[in-house]
């Protein structure tokens, strides 16, 4: 008997020491180890994807970062600080983060600048994924694109932070959790790193194949990094070396701007990749799509209007969707200008913007089915601006960048299936026709010029290639693409043009629903227009607001950044 | 000099013990009189002879408030002061002589007769479950609370941990929703860390289980919490939020018994909703300029004012029922029961339900003399149901408290075609406009004002949910016992689970803001297997003086599950959308979303552990522990998997020294023990999905590089920044206490003293943004650099205090506890600063984690009194004041979390009838409710808040508490203005219970059948404006913020416990 017990001790010992040990090494799911990346062509190719997707992302908009989930970090921060729109919304609480930009009362608290500064850093790193660990072993010709591509897309993301906060750190490797970068030495600096940048990448680009190449508009190409490199030099106002990179778009005769009659459809989906399109970001709804990552996600309802407040023209064929918050307004500033140097009958006009009659009654309605006389329009109640009003409105209808039907995939309409445009030819054409207009004009510049205006149909024809002409074109054509504060800094007019900002939120009424008129009469109500310049002071201010304030949170953990002057 | 005037000074026995004796034979006297004058004293009785009798103790010391009985009969008497008693009965009569701490004992009466009592050894060698073996409870060194059958028996929950609360010190229960099905927390001394997870390691028969929710206390034989480092060392790495094991019950000897428990329980609010009624609503619009004449008779309002609260709570019947089987012989014992349980919430309809059927079976068998098997089985079945709470957007309670009384609830078609224009509009578009199943009326929002989440009914009714499993859980295990006092144990644990869940919506709309456009549908389900595997000895022998005992054993624990799920949505997503349509297999092919998740997973640990115990003379113990434990590479790297957690305690048992018993009486104190213990513990819980390493997560995110197709390129983007330097929280806790039992046993008394440290909390630090980690949330990664980077102090004080006694057929126990804890970030990495925990939408106060400030504190602006226009006026960082205050003026304003809990439980037994009272209470704490958003001020709100306002003519400016309705801003609402002291003190259980004569009930072969009916939670003492302070003091990150939770319901309960 003691021998079994003997026996079963043993066993029981030996049970103590099984050995587990090697169950305890559970790989992780769905993930290659760090090591074995980053090698092969593929990956390089991986690794370049995964920095158009940030890109792409974070310039769209700010989800998951400190400004929340409604904003476009391509536009919205530049438009806000401009003075080519009303910051809106359903009245004068909305909007906060805005309003205290355009009034250029914002501080280094502002949740929306923060954002905006998160995204673009989030670009670099995603560049610099590729770059840090391809640039010194390129040694195919694919890695060397995707190293170049990448180069141009850090440099993109560091022009727009050297543009907004000056002396913003240039991150050219990818920094450890506990890095405190310094400030750039200068503006000029990083602008001229940028030029330089682009420089580097040039020779491993490729271009687009023809005018129509549609897959060249939705990439990196030498052509984007030129104009890229052209916008920066001309930052720093080194016209002639802006002009010769801006020179090399225009002579790859790879573009094209499109007829008058299609201008409305840049940046929506019927102009997707367009021949007029240098690079924008390729986004198309998929089935499946991540919810998260989609592409264009709340600032669609910022940029629609407040049709809450609204009898919205939702009739058959409508290009209208229904449900915005009305953040983006034409200002009177810049409807006047268009009225007046374009004319109402211009494409540009038309595509830019709506007056109210077009909304009321060229648009359909559902009480169109009744086959409606003009008198009848102009009595019916299921139309127009309810009694709650417009407000930061004057009665005109942002148009250009509307979220229309044709953009809309989904029913609850968040995913919008349209690109992002970082450069149109337009664009190039006019900075080139600006260094023109700074240097000597060969001709070459009013040329470019004229292709603008003329594409515009508008009612005043180009016929020299000065400032005054290219700040009009400019103002004209580049509405709502985000470069109007970049443009009033480097002209010197920013405090002259941007001294009002702030003073005028009026509203807009229709006297049917407003005081019972019989017909339709929309009237623009400034009794409470200057709210904001009676509670804050307001407007551009010189030596201040040429620059953003460095967020807030940055100053507390980085020892080494310097905030701008004023702030 | 201490020698000599010691004891014999302080615990003078003369004096003490007639302190005593004077006190029992008030108390003795007075309940003889009531009993007396009960019964009407019999005065046939006084025919018998008097017979005298003494009755002693063991050490011939007199034994005082004995009862002498004639068993089955009324009469008996009292032992006096010295232990003397008198009763008339026939001599030769059996008596029974029985007191509490004492073996009772039958004897013949005989006039003069001197009855010896033996102590009540099973009494004072109760054993307590210590993790891996047992331990008499007076041989303990370290720190355990334990709670009994007898406090679990009839309990209204149905689950085990609410069972706990106010049972044991420094044992906190948080009952953070009154919904049914939903489970209480348990906390362990203190709040140890910023992660959720901080709930104790759960050891169920030697299981660990993820919740023991579907344990009912009714299956429950004893309950220990190993409070203390050194008693938790045990388990290591996992018990740095303090073990509670738990022993299920299993047969006895003697014959077998058939049992049968019953209760039904009628449920309803347990405080009034105090929200404003349409008249009050009606002036506070008016007064914030919201509301008009004008609007109101725009809006035809026709003077109704709903009762929200009438509206949506309603009393609503619940049952439960046990039957089981339990018998044991010599070799083998068996416990079978069944137990099922229906729980319907207060909350009008069957939308907040839980089911649950358990099936225990616990066998053991003694093979042969040296080998014995056995099994402990649960199987369980549950269902649930639920209505959304505690959520500042989006939340059934909070809806109830927000929404306007003045307009219907519900209405027929006839008046949604005169009113409701907008719900037609969409009707025809569509859209379902949802409906009271019951009556089929419309839900109907209201025509003027708002509510925060939309129409209470309408998030109730919006979706269809549910969610049901099925779960084995169990061990079986082999006891080789070749000589004495050698066990060698194999033990085998397994559990086994599976869930599923449905959800089903269809488009529907209420208003602009509470819609939806989609159809939506998913499904889910989730497999899990679990096992773990212990070998261990156990060895303890006595050599004379000294006692000496060993353990060592391994476990291999190792976790897997299976999940599925997909959902689907869209406009358009199913062949048909009839009930039998409403399933993943009828979704259409082409054009609907699709999403679908699987990844198997698995996780693991290898621990090694032992513990040393040695006591000489029943004076002196001393234990160490030692554990060593190892996890899978998910949590850390496999080269720093090893965790060491060491601990030791001693105890002096003072009254078993011989100056002590010379010189104490042991009739007043029995016993006197002093403990102390150090010792380490870890916290896994924190630790998960690799956090030490970065990964390349394939094919993560895409770009399209052909505009005319949307072709997708894969990219593969790194999981984060890494941290390789991690390692796991630990706690380092100190205890000190004291155990005591006196005046015969009647009083122990247990008081402990802790202080724990946890360092290296695990927190996120955010590196400047330069860095450019993406906010990619949405995939995984982590947005910053997880580091070991806090530390936190708890430290506490706990009193237990039992006192029981009998007198004549009276007997009386009473048990409190209290526990005062003081809790304080002490370091967080400067560069991460505060933490935030929660900040409701439109508030500027909310809950941080910060240095030199208690967990999870409240930060908010501190009002100081109104100006001229009944603006408030706020202190401001400077020291003056202002009425708009800036972010920077909030100060510490206090926490969620209690400083002081505490329990009482009252047990008195007389004849055939037993009372229980039961109350818990908690002070120091808290309150925030939110129901106001500066957004949508036309929402109701509470009372409070109006009938204090500056503006409010029946207050007047003096004696307001709260701004002007017009000045109501949000930092009025994120100030001392809204923050109410959490306090309160529940009577939880009041329970009558009688049990039927035994004459009565063995003709019926019945040998126990109880009756008993009982109030819970009627009586709350609080000041907190809201539906419940208990549930608002959730133990997470929230703890304070009230946004809508579900309050615990009052009941009264009828059951029955049988017995055959």
């Amino acid at each position: 008997m003691k021998k079994i017990f003997i026996a079963l001790i043993v066993a029981a010992a030996s049970l103590m020491f099984v050995g587990c040990e090697s169950r305890l090494d559970i790989p992780r799911k769905g993930v290659i180890d760090l090591s074995s990346f980053y090698q092969t062509d593929a990956d390089a190719e991986s690794a370049l994807v995964a920095a158009y997707y940030t890109t792409g992302r974070f310039l769209s908009n700010t989800m998951w970062t400190t400004a929340g989930w409604n904003d476009c970090p391509f536009l919205s921060m530049w438009e806000y600080a401009s003075d080519e729109i009303y910051v809106a919304g359903s009245d004068k609480t909305d909007g906060q983060p805005g309003n205290e930009i355009q009034a250029f009362r914002m501080d280094y608290n502002n949740s929306l600048l923060a954002g905006t500064y998160e995204c673009y850093y989030m670009i670099i790193k995603a560049a610099n994924d590729v770059i840090d660990n391809f640039a010194d072993a390129a040694d195919t010709q694919v890695k060397k694109r995707c190293v170049a591509e990448a180069r141009v897309l850090r440099a993109q993301a560091q022009l727009l932070l050297a543009l907004a906060w000056g002396t913003a750190p240039i991150v050219e490797s990818n920094l450890a959790g506990d890095a405190k970068p310094e400030n750039a030495s200068s503006q000029e600096a990083v602008l001229q790193w940028i030029a330089d940048e682009c420089d580097k990448a040039i020779p491993d680009l490729t271009s687009k194949t023809s005018v129509d190449d549609k897959k060249g508009a939705v990439k990196v190409t030498k052509e984007f990094a030129y104009a890229l490199k052209g916008k920066a030099l001309i930052s720093k106002h080194d016209y002639a070396g802006a002009k010769t990179a801006l020179k090399q778009v225009i002579d790859s005769k790879l573009y094209k701007l499109v007829p008058g009659e299609e201008m409305a459809s840049l940046n929506h989906n019927s102009g997707r990749a367009s021949t007029e399109a240098v690079f924008e970001l390729n986004f198309q709804f998929f089935d499946g799509m991540n919810a998260y990552g989609r592409t264009q996600p709340n600032w669609r309802w910022l940029w629609s209007w407040r049709s809450d407040h609204m009898n919205s023209p939702t009739g058959e064929g409508s290009e209208l969707v229904v449900g915005g918050w009305g953040w983006v307004n034409p200002s009177q500033k810049f409807v006047n200008k268009i009225l007046e140097y374009d004319g109402m009958d211009s494409y540009r006009r038309k595509a830019w913007i709506k007056s109210y009659d077009e909304v009321l009654y060229d648009m359909p309605y559902a009480s169109d089915k009744d086959g409606l006389t003009p008198a009848q329009k102009k009595a019916d109640k299921t139309r127009g601006v309810m009694d709650s009003g417009l407000y930061g409105h004057v009665g005109y209808f942002m148009w250009k960048r509307l979220f229309r039907q044709e953009d809309r995939v989904m029913a609850d309409g968040n995913v919008a299936n349209w690109n992002l445009t970082l450069m149109r030819y337009a664009e190039v054409l006019l900075l080139y026709a600006e260094c023109c207009a700074q240097t000597n004009d060969d001709g070459s510049g009013l040329a470019a010029l004229k292709l603008v205006n003329e594409r515009a149909g508008s009612k005043t024809p180009v016929t020299k290639c000065d400032m005054e002409t290219v700040k009009s074109e400019k103002f004209l054509e580049g509405w709502l693409d985000g470069t109007r504060f970049q443009d009033l800094i480097r002209w010197g007019d920013a405090a002259k043009e941007l001294a009002d900002n702030g003073k005028y939120y009026p509203t807009f009424y229709d006297a049917m629903s407003k005081k019972g008129e019989a017909e339709h009469r929309g009237y623009i109500d400034e009794s409470d227009a200057d709210w904001c310049s009676k509670l804050y002071t307001v407007g551009f201010k010189t030596g201040k607001n040429e620059l953003m304030p460095f967020p807030f949170n940055e100053m507390q953990l980085n020892p080494n950044l310097v905030q701008n002057p004023g702030y | 000099m201490v020698g000599h005037m010691g004891p014999a000074t302080l615990f003078n026995q003369n004096i003490i013990n007639s302190m005593t004796k004077q006190l029992f034979a008030k108390a003795a006297t007075i309940v003889m009189i009531i009993a007396a004058s009960l019964l009407g004293t019999s005065s046939a009785l006084a025919q018998n002879p008097a017979i005298r009798g003494t009755v002693v103790d063991s050490g011939n010391q007199p034994v005082i408030g004995a009862a002498v009985m004639v068993p089955g009969t009324t009469n008996g008497a009292t032992t006096d002061l010295d232990g003397k008693f008198e009763i008339r009965v026939a001599p030769g009569t059996t008596l029974e002589i029985s007191c509490i701490g004492y073996v009772a004992k039958r004897v013949s009466a005989a006039n003069g007769m001197n009855v010896v009592l033996e102590d009540d050894a099973e009494m004072l060698e109760e054993t307590v479950v210590i993790g891996y073996g047992v331990q008499k409870k007076s041989d303990l060194t370290g720190s355990v609370a334990s709670v009994r059958e007898d406090d679990l028996q009839n309990r209204s929950t149905s689950d085990a941990a609410a069972a706990l609360q106010g049972k044991a010190a420094g044992v906190q229960v948080i009952q953070a929703s009154g919904a049914p099905g939903k489970a209480a927390e348990i906390r362990v001394r203190g709040y140890s860390s910023n992660s959720g997870n901080i709930g104790p390691l759960l050891i169920v028969d030697g299981l660990k289980v993820d919740n023991i929710q579907y344990l009912d206390p009714e299956m429950i034989e004893s309950m220990e919490v190993l409070k203390d480092a050194a008693s938790a060392a045990i388990y290591g790495a996992e018990a740095g939020n303090g073990v509670v094991l738990i022993t299920t019950k299993s047969g006895k000897k003697g014959e077998g018994k058939i049992f049968y428990n019953g209760q039904f329980t009628l449920s309803s609010l347990s405080r009034n909703l105090d929200i404003m009624n349409a008249a009050d609503y009606i002036a506070f619009e008016k007064a914030c300029g919201y509301l008009s004449d004008q609007a109101l008779n725009d809006a035809h309002y026709d003077g109704l004012d709903v009762n929200w609260s009438k509206e949506i709570f309603t009393p609503t019947w619940s049952n439960r029922h046990t039957v089981g089987f339990s018998g044991g012989n010599d070799r083998g014992n068996l416990y079978v029961s069944l137990n099922n349980v229906h729980n319907n919430g207060i909350v009008r309809g069957d939308k907040d339900v839980y089911d649950r059927l358990t099936f225990q079976v616990n066998a053991d068998y003694k093979i042969k003399d040296w080998l014995t098997v056995g099994v402990n089985n649960s199987i369980e079945r549950w269902s649930t149901k639920s209505v959304s709470e505690a959520n500042d957007n989006g939340s059934f309670m909070l809806s109830a408290i927000t929404s306007s009384p003045l307009f219907p609830v519900s209405g027929d078609r006839a008046l949604l075609e005169k009113y409701y224009a907008n719900m037609i509009d969409y009707e025809n578009k569509g859209y379902t406009l949802i409906t009271d199943p019951d009556s089929g009326l419309y839900w109907l929002p209201p025509r003027i004002g708002s509510t925060q989440s939309g129409h209470p009914f309408v998030q109730r009714d919006a979706s269809n949910s549910q969610s049901s499993g099925f779960s084995i859980r169990g061990v079986a295990y082999v006891n080789f016992m070749p000589f004495k006092g050698f066990v060698f144990t194999s033990r085998f644990g397994y559990r086994i689970s599976q869930s599923n869940s449905h959800n089903y919506s269809a488009p529907y709309y209420s208003s602009n803001t509470v819609k939806s456009d989609n159809y939506s549908i998913s499904a889910s389900a989730n497999n899990g297997w679990y096992y773990q595997w212990e070998n261990f000895i156990n060895y303890n022998r006595t050599f004379g003086k000294h006692d000496v005992g060993a353990m060592a054993g391994m476990s291999y624990i190792e976790n897997n599950w299976d999940n599925v799920s997909a959902s689907a949505s869209g406009t358009d997503i199913l062949k048909g959308y009839a009930e039998n349509f409403r399933y993943l297999d009828y979704l259409l092919s082409d054009g609907v979303t699709k999403n679908m998740n699987n990844a198997p997973g698995r996780s693991a640990s290898l621990s090694y552990f032992g513990r040393l115990t040695y006591s000489y003379d029943n004076r002196y113990s001393i234990q160490a522990i030692f554990r060593a434990d190892a996890f899978d590479s998910s949590k850390l790297p496999l080269d720093k998997k090893w965790g060491y957690f060491p601990s030791v305690s001693a105890g002096w048992t003072i009254s078993n020294e011989p100056f002590f018993k010379n010189n104490v009486d042991r009739s007043l104190v029995s016993f006197l023990k002093l403990r102390a213990s150090w010792g380490v513990n870890g916290n896994i819980n924190v630790l998960n999905n690799y956090p030490y390493s970065t990964s390349i997560m394939a094919n993560a995110v895409y770009y399209q590089y052909d505009p005319d197709s949307p072709t997708l390129s894969m990219g593969s983007i790194p999981s984060g920044l890494a941290n390789p330097d991690l390692k796991w929280e630990t706690s380092v806790q100190l205890d000190f206490g004291l155990d005591a039992r006196l005046f015969n046993n009647r009083l122990t008394v247990g008081i402990d003293y802790f202080n724990k440290d946890t360092k290296d909390l695990l927190v996120g630090v955010s590196p400047v943004k330069e860095v450019g980690l993406p906010a990619f949330g949405d995939l995984g990664v982590a947005t910053n650099v997880t580091m070991n980077a806090g530390s936190v102090n708890n430290r506490g004080v706990e009193l237990e205090l039992g006192w029981r006694d009998q007198i004549g057929d009276f007997s009386y126990a009473i048990n409190a506890n209290a526990s005062w804890l003081k809790n304080m970030v002490t370091y967080v990495e400067p560069t991460v600063g505060q933490i935030t925990g929660r900040v409701p939408q439109g508030c500027e106060m909310g809950t941080y984690f910060e240095q030199g400030h208690s967990i999870w504190y409240l930060l908010g602006y501190e009002a100081v009194g109104f100006d001229n226009e009944g603006n408030a006026l706020y202190r401001t960082a400077d020291g003056g004041t202002t009425t708009s205050p800036s972010q920077s003026d909030r100060v510490d304003l206090g926490s969620g979390i209690p400083n002081f809990t505490y329990g009482l439980t009252i047990n008195l037994n007389w004849k055939n009838f037993d009372l229980t009272i039961f109350g818990n209470g908690i002070a120091g704490s808290k309150i925030f409710p939110t129901s106001w958003r500066p957004d949508r001020k036309e929402c109701n709100t509470y009372s409070y808040y109006w009938a204090n306002s500056w503006d409010n003519p029946a207050v007047g400016a003096a004696n307001a508490k709260f701004p002007a309705a017009d000045k109501w801003s949000t930092q009025a609402f994120s100030s001392t203005l809204t923050l109410f002291d959490g306090s309160y003190f529940k009577i939880k259980q009041i329970q009558l219970g009688y049990t039927l004569p035994k004459q009565l009930t063995q003709k019926a072969k019945i040998n126990n059948l109880r009756i008993f009916a009982a109030l819970d939670n009627y009586i709350t003492f609080t000041n907190y404006i809201g539906l419940d302070p208990e549930t608002a003091t959730n133990g997470g990150s929230a703890a304070g913020i009230d946004m809508g939770n579900y309050p615990t319901a009052k009941s009264v309960i009828l059951g029955v416990n049988l017995e055959f």
